[in-house]
């Protein structure tokens, strides 16, 4: 690199006049600078951006808790078991042909008793018994809560949504009249539905019996396969509520009753209907002699 | 005339006293201004790059070494970056294939500094319309060098070029000149 500088005369010149008249600066120019060096707001404006931030953070939080499905947020492990009224109530076993000999066990003091005439005769527990509070076979996710502290969820709701569910599949609603014991203030109500997939009744009622807490006063859930069982409390209306579902005979018989709390409530009624509609004569009106 | 000296300005600025940042402003701004429409035509564009020039400045005073360079040389090197970033965006990078081989040295700078330096006023004009066709970097160099009489090192500091390099590209451009210079003699 040479250290002389070029002299390069006729470009020099060119430049030289090319730039002779290089326009001013506005005369705006010194404000706007002044007005970038010192804006007008200040500090305090930060501190609104947080907490603008903070605020938004908890919105989407709030919106993701109130968006999770309320199977998460149910815990895993099972509650106690919700204490009942002692009742009388008594277990139920079918077989596959409702017209062979069934077998009807009665329960005292909260034992099962279970005698088969015929060792390859299937039986099936049908009606979870909601005394035994040691029944360690069912799956209970129950809790009961003796004051209303959570925010208030209409037990009654269920039984819209299964009047809403019959009238869409043209399914009547029967009454029944459950006359043990005497003078009872039970209502109930029965349905029969088809047992298909297109209505689906376990898996519409399981969704159903979900949209509640498991901390609801009374909530006790239990189902399987073959049944479905259902209980609430209601402590505004001091209602309690029954739902009992079953597979019988490629049909599915819905029970529903509810009654004033501490209303001793029996499946006698439910079982007439059920061998009813099994065109069976009950024989859980003759108990037998084991 | 301002009783503050560059250090002066420049610690000013550091510890955003106000005073630093209007002085500057008022020394400085003018001269930035003038070397980015040079290559920038348009009044606002240059004024609006000229305001990014200084508070570019001021956000990163803290990099400024006067070791290196003086404040002046500093704010042009802003200056020209930032300027190249906003022909960049605003216009295609075009390369001229006539530069291929400009590099190599058949004509001496002994020979280029004569055709360069006749005096006639006709090459002057042609030399003024072919260095408005000149890519942005070149014409910069040329300004920095020719009008502005400024150093090839401290020209490659503002460019952000070895001074080596820099030499080449201007043995380069002045050659290409030459060489439109005489295509022009030779369609006449």
């Amino acid at each position: 690199m040479k250290n002389e500088r070029y002299k390069d005369t006729d470009l020099r010149e060119a430049l030289r006049r090319k730039y002779a008249d290089t326009p001013q600066l506005p005369a705006g120019f010194m404000n706007n600078m002044e007005r970038k060096t010192n804006p007008p707001m200040t500090r305090p404006v930060r501190r609104w951006w947080w907490v603008a931030a903070a605020a938004s953070v908890l919105l989407i939080i709030g919106i993701g808790v109130t968006m999770m499905p309320i199977e998460e947020r149910m815990p895993t492990a099972p509650k106690v078991v919700a204490k009942m009224e002692p009742q009388q109530t008594s277990v139920v076993t079918t077989q596959e042909e409702p017209r062979e000999e069934k077998i009807v066990i009665s329960q005292k003091n909260h034992q099962n008793k279970l005698h088969d005439s015929k060792q390859n005769q299937k039986t099936v527990p049908v009606i979870p018994t909601v005394e035994p509070e040691d029944d360690h076979h069912l799956h209970y996710a129950s809790a009961e809560l003796t004051k209303d502290t959570l925010p208030y969820q209409n037990p009654a709701r269920v039984d819209e949504f299964i009047a809403k569910m019959a009238a869409y599949n043209h399914v009547k609603q029967g009454e029944l009249e459950c006359t043990q014991p005497a003078g009872s203030n039970v209502v109930s109500s029965v349905y029969v539905f088809p047992d298909n997939k297109e209505i689906d009744v376990f898996g519409r009622l399981l969704q159903v019996a979900c949209c509640y807490s498991d901390e609801t006063p009374g909530y006790l859930l239990s189902f399987s396969h073959q049944q479905f069982f259902f209980e609430l409390k209601d402590m505004r209306q001091q209602l309690q509520y029954r739902w009992i579902a079953e597979r019988v005979n490629g049909k599915i018989l819905l029970y529903g009753t509810h009654a004033p709390l501490g209303t001793k409530e029996s499946s006698a009624c439910y079982q007439d209907y059920r061998d009813e509609l099994m065109h069976t004569k009950s024989i859980n009106k003759t108990p037998r002699e084991i | 005339m301002s009783a503050l000296t560059e250090k002066d300005i420049v610690e000013a600025v550091r510890s955003g006293r106000h005073e630093g940042q209007t002085e500057m402003v008022g020394r400085y701004a003018q001269r930035i201004f003038a070397m980015i429409v040079k290559l920038v035509p348009d009044v606002m564009d240059a004024q609006e790059l000229t305001q990014d020039t200084l508070m570019r400045a001021f956000s990163h005073i803290d990099s400024y070494d006067s070791r290196r360079s003086s404040l002046s040389t500093w704010l042009c090197r802003i200056a020209y970056r930032l300027t190249l970033d906003f022909l960049k965006r605003n216009s295609p990078l075009i390369v001229s294939l006539d530069d291929a081989g400009m590099g190599q040295k058949d004509i001496s700078d002994e020979e280029l500094e004569a055709e360069l330096s006749t005096g006639r006023e006709e090459r002057i004009e042609q030399l003024m319309q072919m260095v408005d066709n000149l890519p942005a970097d070149e014409r910069m160099l040329l300004t920095l060098y020719y009008y502005e009489d400024r150093p090839l090192t401290e020209i490659a500091y503002i460019m952000g070029v070895e001074a080596g390099v820099l030499a080449n590209r201007l043995y380069r451009t002045r050659k290409k000149l030459y060489k439109k210079l005489k295509d022009e003699e030779r369609t006449i």
